[in-house]
């Protein structure tokens, strides 16, 4: 009986810890950016801890360092937690779903903040950043950013290209990258050939360059194989665009097996089948970078700023032979480049969004982002950085990379992927076809198929109904 | 004719070569690790796979004293502290797990109780789902009775991968103790208490020693617990290595050293141990 009464009363005392836990915290979910009038200052939201989550990248890597300043400057603690980068997808979505407010602020970008955006687990920054003199500080000069990387971040949840770009401002980015060629300067003119214009040429400039060298097979080309989303999101991506394909059309019906669609698909595996890696579909994008920067392959449309690891003689054996192009254009001359940043974002259940706020615009100012990108945090988001004479210097010596990445960032990138809160899922489909294509699957039936599949997950996810 | 105890030199020979062909095919992944870890990063992606090479401890520097960082990628300086942190939490939980274990699986050996098998069940149960069916409700549970990223936490958690082992491997070394000791060593005065601790723990004592080994290995080589529930105070070895996985390449020469260090603590326990390993886990083989 008396053990009874043990086990009663020990229930209940964690019944009474548990709950008193739930209400023990501070600050309002539902904060209202436009109840604070009075003039901006650092110092406004001083004295309270916030938690970061972030992603093991350049960015953060900077940013630790100088936390303190941020301390000194606001009064505001912060707390971190680093993973790297598959990981820490998977640890964000678990925080976010929670719904606990465990994270304030926390990394994320376009394709990935589709889904957070439409499962309500982020806050809208558009009254914190525009028109709201009391949250925002004169020196923040958002007209600097590369104006297609807010566009990028910007969405109003309802899927289809046509709504890229509407909406709200989700996440504030810290760093880009686009999609270009790097080729071997060295072979095309011992070969006398000029980087690829388009497609065709992009075949033959793979095709001369596989060959023997003293004894050793090298290739023409390389590019990321395993069969997730990431294969798609890059050169592939960037080739598709460039090609006048689309992920889908204006009723979210999958045109992955449109005809033109179909014939890039075939030129792109067509290439790698006969001048890539011979285990293609295992090639990570570590790999691929690997692969290039140990002087076996000739060409790869890939991230820009991989030229970092391409041009340090430390690690890579083709420093200073490499040189860069724009991604090959389309039938008709267009050229597109898909583009990532990473970016900051509000976790919609932080209690501390005030707080939130003031970190990502500390962080994401023209000075922390001058000495992010001098710390190794590569494409600069702000155009003042990316013209930052020290942070010029940095690109000085990689051929005309500069140049090709600016022309790119100004001209044609823009986000290739149809806005929709399934573009993991959906990529995962779309590259396991492409294996399949590469091991002999005819290029029409293996995309009908992953287009039917991916009609359905669009389908169950409820986004067909939404566009209707 | 008697056949003769020893094999035939030809015969001999052959399966030495067998044996040792399987040696090489087991041992060479952490060969190749061990190898790694002492490379430069060149030498790691030479096209062709480099056997000779300058050895260097340039990677066991960087991960234990910090400062390297190439451009760009980053160098991990904590791989310490979440060595520190695995030490921690997976010998507390091993300790804990002992401690609630051995006589919980004494119990169910030896004494006839309600809800017997049903208890014994759900010690086995814990092992049913995948850590990952379970832990968003436990997270969850975690945020709200501050026990994310403690140790605390980690080490009670654990108890659901240490536990369920010790529980039932040590309850079958228990009940292959014969009845018949014990209740000599009552007839000479020794209370419950006294069979359990002078009789029975020491005729365990071998298995006791191979399950603490087995329950530490599977502790120690956990990861989504520690992934989920830790946070950069508190994440194991398991988890810290993968932040030699930086934005765009895979600092392969530290993570391989990072790994050497990992293995150390369960394969030395293992190795000073191994005569107790052996006949702890076949003392159960034969029942009388």
């Amino acid at each position: 009986m008396i053990r009874l009464r043990m086990y009663r009363y020990f229930a209940i005392l964690l019944f009474i810890y548990f709950f008193s836990s739930c209400g023990n915290k501070s600050g309002e979910i539902d904060f209202d950016p436009k109840s604070i009038t009075d003039p901006f200052r650092w110092d406004r939201a001083s004295g309270q801890t916030i938690k970061l989550h972030l992603n093991k990248h350049p960015f953060t890597e900077s940013i630790l360092p100088i936390l303190s300043e941020f301390t000194d400057l606001t009064g505001i603690n912060v707390e971190y937690s680093i993973l790297s980068e598959e990981e820490y997808r998977e640890k964000i979505i678990i925080e976010l779903s929670s719904l606990s407010g465990s994270v304030d602020v926390f990394m994320t970008g376009p394709f990935t903040a589709w889904s957070y955006v439409r499962a309500g687990w982020v806050e809208p920054l558009d009254e914190y950043m525009y028109n709201n003199p009391a949250l925002i500080s004169e020196a923040y000069d958002l007209n600097d950013f590369f104006p297609a990387l807010l566009t990028g971040n910007r969405w109003n949840g309802v899927p289809g290209h046509q709504n890229y770009g509407k909406g709200s401002q989700w996440a504030i980015p810290v760093q880009v990258e686009t999609y270009i060629l790097a080729f071997r300067k060295d072979w095309a003119e011992e070969l006398q050939l000029t980087p690829p214009r388009n497609y065709e040429e992009y075949y033959r400039f793979a095709k001369a360059m596989t060959r023997e060298i003293d004894g050793r097979q090298v290739h023409g080309v390389t590019a990321r194989g395993i069969g997730t989303w990431s294969t798609i999101a890059t050169g592939f991506l960037t080739g598709f665009a460039s090609y006048g394909c689309r992920d889908f059309d204006d009723q979210m019906n999958c045109t992955i097996n449109s005809p033109e669609a179909v014939e890039f698909t075939e030129i792109w595996i067509n290439t790698l089948k006969e001048c890539g890696p011979l285990a293609w579909t295992s090639n990570s994008w570590y790999d691929t970078k690997e692969q290039f920067e140990s002087g076996q392959y000739g060409m790869y449309l890939a991230v820009d700023f991989f030229a970092v690891g391409f041009e340090n003689p430390e690690k890579s054996r083709v420093a200073g032979k490499v040189g860069y192009t724009l991604a090959p254009a389309g039938p008709d001359s267009t050229i597109r480049s898909n583009i990532w940043t990473w970016a900051l974002a509000i976790n919609r259940y932080s209690r501390k969004k005030l707080a939130s706020w003031l970190f990502i615009q500390w962080a994401t100012s023209k000075e922390q982002l001058t000495a992010a990108a001098i710390g190794g945090n590569w494409n600069p988001s702000r155009k003042s950085v990316w013209d930052d004479p020290e942070v010029a210097s940095i690109t000085k010596d990689w051929d005309n990379y500069r140049d090709v990445v600016a022309d790119n960032l100004q001209n044609y990138a823009q986000v290739c992927f149809t806005p929709q809160s399934e573009v993991p899922a959906i990529g995962d489909r779309w590259a396991r076809a492409l294996q399949e294509i590469w091991s002999g699957t005819d290029a029409q039936v293996a995309l009908d198929r992953a287009a039917a599949d991916i009609d359905r997950i669009i389908e169950k996810s409820g986004m067909k109904s939404f566009t209707q | 004719m008697k056949r003769s105890r020893y094999l035939a030199p030809k015969r001999q020979t052959l399966i030495w070569l067998a044996l040792a062909g399987y040696a090489v095919f087991a041992l060479f992944p952490l060969i190749w690790v061990v190898m790694m870890s002492f490379k430069s990063h060149i030498d790691i992606i030479s096209p062709v796979p480099k056997f000779i090479f300058t050895p260097s401890l340039e990677n066991y520097k960087a991960i234990l004293f910090g400062g390297q960082s190439m451009q760009y990628e980053a160098g991990q300086t904590d791989f310490l502290l979440y060595f520190k942190n695995s030490c921690i939490i997976t010998i507390s939980a091993v300790v804990l797990s002992l401690l609630a274990g051995v006589p919980a699986s004494y119990a169910l050996a030896r004494y006839r109780f309600r809800f017997k098998d049903d208890i014994a069940f759900t010690f086995l149960s814990f092992r049913f789902a995948p850590e990952i069916a379970v832990i968003i409700p436990i997270y969850i549970l975690y945020q709200k009775l501050h026990l994310y990223n403690t140790y605390v936490g980690l080490i009670f958690v654990y108890q659901l991968i240490t536990l369920p082992l010790i529980v039932w491997i040590i309850r079958g070394y228990f009940e292959d103790i014969s009845v018949e000791i014990e209740q000599a060593a009552k007839l000479d005065g020794y209370s419950w208490w006294g069979v359990f601790t002078k009789i029975a723990l020491p005729l365990v004592k071998p298995g006791l020693a191979s399950t603490a080994v087995l329950a530490f290995i599977f502790a120690w080589n956990n990861f989504i617990f520690g992934l989920i529930l830790g946070s950069s105070d508190t994440y194991p070895s398991t988890v810290g290595t993968l932040g030699f996985i930086s934005y765009e390449s895979v600092l392969w020469g530290q993570m391989a050293a990072a790994t050497v260090i990992t293995i150390m603590p369960p394969l030395i326990l293992a190795i000073f141990i191994q005569k107790y390993l052996v006949r702890g886990l076949t003392m159960g083989a034969i029942r009388g």
